[in-house]
């Protein structure tokens, strides 16, 4: 059993709407479809400009996209609150202890259709 | 644990072929992550093993499923011995292996007669799958290299169901 999701799920969802590479390229603004293949391999994490026109194009949240991202920055994050509760500052405490009480929620399930 | 973490197993299933490596990749039953047929011509054997180790870096799988070549099965010698050298590969990497057979991939797919049906099913269930979805081949035609997706994907699935049905999360044949 893993925990750990992909860094991100770019090839699933360009496959799932029947893209080719340089197709998804021309979109976002690249000029060949090699700058997608290397986000699609992990070996380049786009800027914040790609990533609002990949979530336009698989119109999908990008925190889905990026899950593995997504979930490495909010453990981090709550093992910042976890210090910030324990320190010094009151109000800081105060408001990680709300980011510390916020629900977890299941993250939603990978679409198997694209509608 | 972390309290984010929830648990599934990501499975890749390989299904080697004579021109080349069919594969689907899952993570639980539910959620297709890749797939695809690989094209290889030349250097057949160096080049499929190395596009499985690849996949095993990338992406990390819990568990390699492989079809169990056991007696009766007809496949070429070459095939077998292919798909040692992947198991052999996941175990360097620490991947379980599991071997999964004809006859217990068909049982988990009852309606469907032959692996053209068993393809379609798995459209059903996977509709982004469509567009590599073969039509069944006739007598006269060698057989389209893209129902090697659907054998791997008949085998991760059967993996899954077989190991949610046993309740353990693994299933049998599991090595090592």
């Amino acid at each position: 059993m893993t925990k750990d999701h992909l860094p991100n799920y770019l090839r699933t969802y360009r496959k799932r709407v029947r893209l080719h590479q340089h197709q998804v390229a021309h979109l976002v603004g690249a000029r060949n479809g090699a700058k997608i293949s290397r986000y699609e391999h992990y070996t380049r994490v786009p800027d914040l400009a790609t990533v609002f026109a990949l979530e336009i194009i698989y119109r999908t949240p990008a925190k889905v996209l990026f899950k593995g991202i997504f979930n490495e920055a909010r453990r981090l994050v709550h093992e910042r609150a976890e210090r910030a509760v324990r320190g010094n500052d009151a109000a800081l405490a105060l408001f990680a202890q709300k980011i510390l009480n916020q629900p977890v929620r299941r993250p939603a399930k990978i679409r198997t259709t694209f509608s | 644990m972390s309290r984010f973490s929830i648990e599934f197993t990501r499975v890749l299933a390989v299904d080697p072929a004579s021109r080349g490596l069919g594969f689907a990749l899952l993570e639980g039953p539910s959620a297709l992550i890749d797939w695809g047929f690989h094209d290889i011509r030349k250097n057949r054997d160096a080049r499929c093993l190395a596009h499985v180790v690849s996949m095993f870096t990338k992406f990390k799988p819990d568990v390699l499923v492989l079809e169990d070549f056991g007696t009766g099965n007809h496949r070429p010698a070459r095939v077998k011995a292919l798909a040692d050298e992947f198991a052999a590969a996941a175990k360097g990497h620490g991947i379980s292996c599991c071997h999964i057979s004809r006859k217990a991939v068909r049982s988990r797919f009852p309606s469907c007669r032959t692996k053209y049906d068993r393809a379609r099913e798995l459209v059903a269930r996977f509709p982004e799958l469509k567009p590599w979805c073969p039509p069944t081949r006739k007598i006269w035609l060698t057989e389209d290299p893209r129902i090697n997706i659907f054998d791997a994907l008949g085998l991760a699935v059967a993996h899954l169901t077989s190991a949610k049905k046993d309740g353990s999360g693994r299933s049998r044949k599991l090595t090592p």
